[in-house]
């Protein structure tokens, strides 16, 4: 949030509504912030399952039942999809957040991205492990 | 002339965004594959997220962190780019009306979510 002390009238430049469609790196931009929405709407899919649990055997059970219609199983692939892209692009600006230095090296950009990717195959395959057994 | 500084929130909704990406990277995809395409398509057993099992869940200490720290940071990571993307379209009235609009949506779902473990 900015605050603006100044009397002169700043200039701003029109932007036309869709300058992210003009260039590559703009449009991975925009589908990068575009997995915001799908990331909103999964975790408002998994309060109204806990509101449900909460409610008793029944409520929950309902809940359950919803998320087998056709219009929940298609959000799920299209969001399942778009978190994919989330975790690529944050494992790719991993490096940029996270700077080690060992002695006179300094770890490698593809080393940080790769330890994230390591990290996420480990982490994935515990929670599905201990879902499903 | 004293100069008067103004403190910016940044670093605090910047650090919830940072937090509930990882969140998002880390544990929604292998989430959103076992609640929304395995269990409701029926290719595992529908125990996974049986009643019983979800309830215990959710009664562990461990289990209502989990709960908390998915919905809650995923909530304020997603809100954090909403916000910011406003503007990239352009939307630049009531910035400050919108800034609490926005957070305080996302602080409305951490409460409720935290009202459902306690209670």
């Amino acid at each position: 949030m900015s605050t603006q002390t100044s009397k002169r009238k700043p200039f701003q430049q029109k932007m036309s509504p869709n300058w992210w469609l003009k260039n590559r790196a703009y449009r991975d931009y925009m589908l990068r912030s575009a997995t915001c929405i799908f990331v909103m709407l999964y975790a408002l899919i998994l309060l109204w399952g806990l509101y449900a649990l909460s409610n008793g055997e029944t409520a929950y059970n309902a809940w359950l039942a919803a998320q087998q219609e056709l219009i929940f199983v298609v959000f799920h692939l299209v969001t399942l999809i778009a978190m994919l892209y989330h975790s690529k692009t944050w494992f790719m600006l991993a490096p940029k957040t996270i700077r080690i230095q060992l002695g006179a090296t300094i770890i490698g950009d593809k080393v940080i991205e790769s330890a994230m990717w390591l990290s996420w195959l480990v982490c994935s395959t515990i929670i599905i492990a201990l879902l499903l057994y | 002339m004293k100069k008067k500084y103004i403190r910016s929130n940044e670093p605090v909704v910047w650090g919830l965004f940072g937090a509930g990406g990882m969140v998002a990277a880390f544990l929604l995809p292998v989430l959103i594959l076992v609640t929304g395409i395995l269990v409701p398509l029926g290719i595992v057993d529908d125990n996974v997220l049986s009643y019983q099992r979800v309830l215990t869940f959710s009664e562990h200490w461990l289990g209502k962190i989990l709960l908390l720290i998915t919905i809650s940071l995923s909530m304020w990571h997603g809100i954090h780019r909403f916000y910011h993307g406003l503007h990239d379209f352009g939307q630049e009235n009531h910035r400050r009306l919108t800034f609490f609009l926005c957070y305080g949506f996302a602080l409305l779902i951490t409460v409720l979510t935290a009202l459902l473990l306690l209670s």
